[in-house]
């Protein structure tokens, strides 16, 4: 039994970086009806903004934090400005393929800068620390990453909920052309979305550079892992994606742990999960919409 | 539009370059052409799934199928290699049916996303099953026709010439106007009366066989096969890029793409070794940004000023 909530808990710790992951790629598609495949390549540049930082200058990850978070924003706002604006009233398959296609150059850009494709650790003295809670020993740092991962999702469902801006932003969604004409700013919230999208999935990669790695394909990995999660919750729900990145945690968790050989298996349960999700229930667990072109 | 006996001219003598074609080339370049032919497939493939509105992220997980299924038979039941090559597609076709029944009842946005997942489980399912596929080594088959490569080089050339042929033919038909109500509206193309999830599997079956039926040949041509390369993510990014480079929804657009990337593809392969992916990406970017109908929608324009606004499929 305590094996059995121990394997709970890690797992429900390791679905704390699945929520960050995919709250990003959850808030654009629902404010701006873009599936955004270049996500996960945000994510792999946040694990290295704090790889380099720790490797080169000593810095502890909560530090690279803010900064993962400024140079996320900026990164988001040109991916913007440069491509996504130009496809907004492109066919979907037009922006499929643009923002596949940015995943695919990063990615590669990736593997060349850093010439290779090994997995880069960040080692934090706290990163081998864990804390004995009764019988269940709990790591700090995937603690740590677990709390700042709901707490900025928390911040951004309040964000959302409570303020002016989160009121446009979610009046967007609803009907775009409604909010332009009631006066909202939809090319400044658009910009201000992928931005936060973007800062999001900064914190997600310097998060699993200390308790998993990070490597130029991070991307590819977690992309696939968000798109599960983003799915099992419904895309563009906050609430969900929370839901579906704990979900998903417990699953990996159980798989590794009670599979044989589960390490490996436990790479394909995102991509079960998902396709028994998509065949039972499209639109998710919170998804409003019931068809979605 | 051509009329249609200038294609047929056009294409018997193009099929009649390639059949004497091998007698006036050297192994590289035979090998090449061969290349050519599998993404020629590969492209116009994809683009018959595009034109019914589906857009496909996956489709190495039918490359991969068939070219598994393909050396299995080749190897341990020691059939012949066409016939191997042809059970090795029926099996993708057998899987593309059921992964097509599944997957094709979500819409959008999901099918792209579950095709995507799709090919990644398949790969881990080859990857996680050593005792079957030979896990992440693979493994090895005899050459095909005792490395006889002039026939090799014709039995792709028949493959290609047939799959056209097949796609030559239902672009004529009507079942492309089917795909193409689809495409523009699958709820309106319903409400008229249009089997919408009948012609999506039909579209989704014929965008499936032949790529399976290639891999089946590029298994037994290689002599050698693992997870990596036949599920490799580069085959379903080129499959997009093929085609929408060359111009989407055109009969004529994916050929030509299928040629000009895969050339492009061998000299980025001689020149910059890894770089090819990042080329590769920028070229997609660019295309879908600023010429959307491709090589083809961009010669048209160039030559057709006079006609003043022509239907344009994409953008």
């Amino acid at each position: 039994m305590t094996e059995f909530l121990q394997v709970i808990i890690n797992g429900l710790l390791m679905g704390g970086v699945y929520v960050i992951a995919a709250v990003g790629l959850t808030l654009v598609f629902g404010v701006m009806r873009i599936i955004n495949f270049a996500h996960g390549e945000f994510i792999m540049i946040g694990g290295y903004v704090s790889y380099w930082l720790f490797t080169l200058l000593g810095a502890d990850p909560i530090l690279s934090l803010f900064l993962a978070i400024v140079i996320l924003w900026i990164f988001g706002v040109g991916f913007h400005l440069g491509l996504i604006k130009k496809v907004l009233n492109a066919p979907r398959l037009n922006q499929i393929v643009l923002t596949f296609s940015v995943s695919i150059v990063v990615q590669t850009a990736a593997l060349l800068l850093f010439w290779k494709a090994e997995y880069a650790n960040v080692n934090v003295w706290y990163g081998s620390i864990a804390v004995k809670l009764g019988p269940f020993s709990i790591g700090i740092a995937r603690f740590g990453g677990f709390a700042c991962a709901l707490l900025l999702t928390g911040l951004l469902y309040l964000w959302l909920k409570k303020t002016d801006t989160g009121r446009a932003l979610r009046a967007i969604a609803e009907n775009k052309e409604a909010a332009k004409l009631m006066g909202v700013n939809v090319e400044w919230l658009y910009l201000l979305t992928v931005g936060i999208s973007a800062s999001l999935a900064g914190v997600a990669g310097v998060v699993s550079s200390v308790i998993m790695y990070t490597i130029p394909t991070l991307g590819a990995l977690m992309i696939l892992k968000a798109f599960t999660v983003v799915i099992l919750g419904g895309l563009g729900s906050v609430e969900g994606a929370v839901a579906g990145g704990l979900v998903l945690g417990l699953a990996e968790s159980l798989v590794s742990h009670y599979v044989p050989n589960g390490i490996g298996w436990s790479e394909g349960v995102s991509f079960a999960v998902l396709v028994v999700i998509l065949i039972i229930k499209p639109t998710g667990f919170f998804g409003k919409e019931a068809t979605l072109h | 539009m051509n009329p249609p006996s200038r294609v047929i001219y056009l294409s018997i003598g193009a099929v009649a370059a390639l059949v004497i074609l091998p007698f006036l080339i050297d192994f590289y370049y035979l090998q090449l052409v061969i290349q050519i032919f599998i993404f020629v497939v590969i492209s116009s493939s994809w683009n018959v799934l595009a034109s019914a509105g589906q857009i496909s992220l996956g489709h190495a997980a039918f490359f991969g199928l068939g070219a598994y299924g393909a050396a299995f038979f080749y190897k341990y039941l020691a059939l012949g290699p066409v016939l191997s090559i042809f059970l090795g597609s029926v099996i993708s076709l057998i899987c593309a049916y059921f992964i097509g029944a599944v997957c094709l009842r979500i819409r959008g946005v999901y099918f792209a996303i579950a095709t995507l997942a799709v090919a990644e489980a398949v790969r881990v399912v080859a990857l996680m099953t050593p005792d079957l596929t030979g896990g992440a080594m693979g493994f090895g088959v005899d050459p095909l026709f005792e490395e006889n490569r002039i026939w090799a080089y014709y039995l792709a050339l028949a493959i290609m010439v047939l799959s056209l042929l097949v796609f030559y033919v239902v672009d004529r038909s009507s079942l492309q106007l089917a795909f193409l109500a689809i495409k523009e509206n699958e709820d309106a193309a319903d409400t008229l009366g249009v089997n919408v999830s009948k012609y999506k599997n039909s579209a989704f079956l014929l965008s499936t066989y032949f790529v399976g039926a290639m891999g089946g040949f590029y298994a037994l041509n290689t002599t050698y096969i693992d997870p990596h390369s036949v599920f490799s993510a580069h085959i379903s990014i080129l499959s997009q890029i093929m085609p929408i480079f060359g111009g989407l929804y055109t009969f004529s657009g994916p050929i030509i793409g299928g040629v000009v990337i895969t050339l492009l593809s061998e000299i980025f392969r001689v020149t910059t070794g890894k770089m090819g992916p990042l080329f590769f990406g920028l070229i997609l970017i660019v295309t879908i940004i600023y010429f959307p109908s491709g090589l083809v929608g961009f010669w048209k324009r160039l030559f057709s000023r006079k006609e003043k606004k022509e239907f344009s499929p994409v953008s």
